[in-house]
């Protein structure tokens, strides 16, 4: 049980392909952008390899980069894969930037398991399309839903199955947008409302 | 002949002479069965309800799996959209006379989830007709007792005919025998005072 | 044997006696011989993770105890810890704990625990026809629930732990009533055990039930009792110490076919005797815990370090950037992946649970077992649908 230091982590896996940059957040996390094309091959040696051994896969999830304040993508999803190893004890983070024009990423659960459902989650809510998942379909919103929550331009929907959202008319000042409402003024440098 | 002192014991105690139907009303009222039918926080107070401190089985309450054995529907719980089509189900599944409590702000009106969630159906009361609503989040055991005891007075006046003398609650939007549109000069059901 | 084509569709629906919630399994059952199952999930999607981009950081708190209603505090303390590591990433926001504060949060988080146990075993007791131990368990939780409303003012959904501390200070006397709580409940533990762990026809019906092995276990992402019934010695508590649990030195117990002749380590008897083994650590703990408490602040009634949602509500603005942070709730890992835009809204609150991996093994877990083993197996998981849907 060795765990390896963040940066010897870092430069094994860039070795691994050389597109895969190292980066670091804002607030000093560090975390690996990866290619999708080589998302699976660096996963299986993540978890194969016996100094890695990154065999448990503790979080699959995602984000919409499209509101994130000088972000260097703003049309992608990003997904996250939170990684660590039981053996070692030792914990990478990858993230794989998703375009909205071609949201497709390849699966991993073919070295976890666990991201069957992880990956079919980020599908329902996020809409990225994981290529290869055996039964990629909605889970948590129903199967007729239309539309990925998740998403910072996501609308409300005004009504479901002829049901509508709403009590007696009633609408909430600094709701959420939904369809039908009339359009918002165009969105400033800053934005307004509740937040800030 | 010594007076018999034990209340309940004397002749005239013994013998009941009035309607049938007032009888079977007080059977039913002292004898309603709930649906086992707990969704989410609120159902784990109707949990603790029925567990030995609160114990509305004293009342003659049990759960029954099945809605064909119920009388009474306690909605315990947030109804999202998805579950909403389900708890009509099981609602048109129990048979005459029928009652239904919302219980909890999510069954009310949505309660903490009405403003911000896609998903949440705002008031279980846009699908099925609610006879009490219970405020809370969740509401004290003592206070879904409360509201059992509101609806054993409305139980006490149901005749066999079926001819109910409340005014329903209006289910907005779903179609059933009560009412199919939102009547906004209905007046507002007057729970009639307990008798000692 | 039946040929095939003679496959009967059953529909566990959302509505179902088991307590666990609106949780539907489809099943594919040959005779009494289920096949394949189907989970379907959603019944109980509260979009919880939107709302957290759409609420203040302390304002989200109250939706953590919705996350998992059963252990509200555990809940609440997953996301407290996680935002104060994310505030602690800049000298600038850092916040610094209360030893008091943090010494209350183990004590809650514990005898969260210790009821949230209850109701797990309690349920899957129940569900294999055992009505009485679920009762009991009942009836210790209404004590725990007293203590919680004398110390926050409610019974489930807490809202008690808060970002940079606790709500309130312990009343007067919480110390000697929780001690009183234990004594009595000890004496209840050894009645609950002689009611149903030594009961052969639990034994017989769990014992070598679904085993899962710890490979299996890792691979498929459970966490918490259930990745422990399966061998595999981890404990967040104690392998990446939150709080002072570092200081407590946690022991946990791992599954090791409990059942004997007939167990096999990972099946349902494993899962079920771990959480009551995890019970009798966790009263260990919070012993330990009042021992270590300091003397309270000089005015008693105030929140214990803490942001109060309604008072200080905007000073709450981590730095940008990311975090994840995960701590160990009754039902396994509850792992926090926060992202901060530098406002006093979160740009993105992630809520990995541990039900909703327990749920993801579901389809391969259940397959070649009774239709009477299905609710052994869904008790023995001790999902909470709020969890899994979020």
């Amino acid at each position: 049980m060795t765990a390896l230091a963040p940066d010897v982590l870092t430069e094994r896996v860039r070795g691994l392909a050389p597109a895969i940059e190292a980066q670091v957040s804002e607030n000093g996390q560090a975390w690996l952008l990866v290619p999708a094309r080589d998302l699976v091959l660096v996963c299986s040696h993540l978890r194969d390899h016996k100094d890695l051994a990154f065999d448990s896969l503790m979080d699959l999830t995602g984000y919409d980069l499209s509101r994130y304040p000088s972000s260097p993508r703003n049309d992608a999803i990003a997904v996250v894969y939170l990684l660590h190893s039981l053996r070692h004890r030792h914990k990478l983070t990858l993230k794989v930037y998703a375009p909205r024009a071609d949201c497709v990423v390849p699966t991993v659960s073919g070295v976890w398991p666990a991201a069957l459902y992880f990956e079919r989650e980020v599908w329902d809510l996020l809409g990225v399309r994981f290529a290869d998942h055996p039964s990629l379909r909605r889970i948590m919103c129903p199967d007729d839903w239309v539309g990925h929550p998740l998403r910072k331009d996501y609308l409300y929907p005004a009504e479901y199955q002829g049901v509508s959202h709403e009590r007696d008319g009633q609408r909430f000042e600094h709701g959420p947008r939904r369809v039908g409402d009339p359009d918002p003024a165009p969105p400033t440098a800053a934005p307004k409302g509740d937040r800030g | 002949m010594t007076e018999i002192s034990k209340p309940g014991n004397r002749q005239d105690e013994q013998v009941y002479l009035g309607a049938v139907d007032e009888f079977l009303a007080w059977g039913k009222e002292n004898s309603l069965f709930y649906l086992l039918f707990a969704t989410a926080c609120c159902g784990i107070e109707l949990m603790q309800t029925g567990g030995p401190r609160y114990d509305v089985d004293r009342l003659g309450m049990i759960p029954r799996a099945t809605p064909r054995q119920a009388d009474l529907m306690i909605v315990a719980g947030t109804i999202t959209h998805k579950m909403a089509s389900r708890v009509r189900t099981l609602w048109e599944q129990m048979t005459e006379p029928r009652w239904v409590v919302s219980m909890g702000s999510c069954a009310n009106s949505g309660g903490p989830f009405s403003k911000w969630a896609y998903s949440v159906l705002n008031g279980v009361d846009k699908y099925v007709p609610v006879d009490i609503y219970i405020p809370g989040c969740p509401p004290r055991p003592e206070a879904l007792i409360d509201g059992v005891m509101a609806l054993r007075e409305r139980v006490r006046r149901y005749r066999t005919l079926g001819i109910r003398d409340e005014a329903p609650h209006v289910v907005q939007g779903a179609a059933c025998e009560f009412g199919s549109h939102p009547k906004k000069d209905l007046p507002e059901p007057k729970l009639p005072e307990s008798t000692a | 044997m039946t040929p095939a084509g003679e496959r009967m569709t059953l529909n566990l629906g959302p509505q179902h006696p088991a307590t666990h919630g609106v949780l539907r399994i489809v099943i594919e059952s040959d005779g009494e011989v289920v096949a394949a199952c189907t989970p379907d999930h959603g019944y109980l999607h509260r979009s919880i993770e939107k709302i957290g981009e759409c609420v203040e950081w302390p304002l989200f708190v109250p939706y953590t105890d919705r996350v998992d209603y059963v252990c509200a505090m555990n809940a609440n303390l997953a996301y407290c810890v996680a935002v104060e590591k994310l505030l602690n990433t800049s000298a600038a926001t850092a916040v610094q704990v209360p030893l008091r504060a943090e010494c209350i949060r183990v004590l809650v988080a514990e005898l969260n625990r210790i009821s949230s146990h209850l109701i797990g075993v309690g349920a899957m007791a129940m569900d294999l026809g055992a009505y009485t131990p679920f009762m009991h368990g009942i009836a210790q939780r209404e004590l725990v629930n007293d203590i919680f409303e004398r110390l926050c003012g409610q019974r489930l959904t807490y809202n008690y732990v808060t970002i940079g501390g606790v709500g309130f200070d312990l009343y007067a006397g919480a110390e000697a009533e929780i001690t009183r709580f234990f004594e009595q409940f000890e004496r209840e533990m050894v009645r609950f055990n002689k009611l149903i762990t030594t009961s052969t026809i639990l034994r017989d019906r769990c014992a070598g039930v679904a085993p899962i092995n710890a490979a299996e276990a890792v691979a498929w992402g459970l966490v918490g009792p259930n990745l422990r019934a399966s061998g595999v010695d981890w404990d967040l508590r104690r392998d990446e110490p939150y709080g002072i649990y570092g200081q407590l030195g946690v022991r946990v117990p791992v599954g090791q076919a409990f059942a004997g002749k007939n167990g096999v380590v990972g099946d349902c008897f494993d899962r079920y005797l771990v959480r009551l083994l995890e019970i009798q650590e966790s009263v260990r703990l919070c012993r330990e815990v009042l021992k270590m408490l300091p003397p309270p602040a000089d005015k008693p009634t105030d929140p214990v370090g803490g942001f109060q949602a309604d008072v200080k509500r905007l000073l709450v603005k981590p730095p940008k950037g990311e975090v994840h942070c995960r701590t160990e709730a009754p039902r396994g890992e509850m792992g926090y992946y926060i992202v901060s835009d530098g406002t006093k809204v979160p740009y993105r609150v992630r809520v990995r649970t541990g039900s909703f991996t327990a749920a993801g093994i579901f389809h391969k877990v259940m397959r070649n077992i009774f239709l009477a083993d299905v609710v052994a197996v869904i008790g023995s998981f001790d999902v909470v649908v709020p969890e899994i849907d979020r």
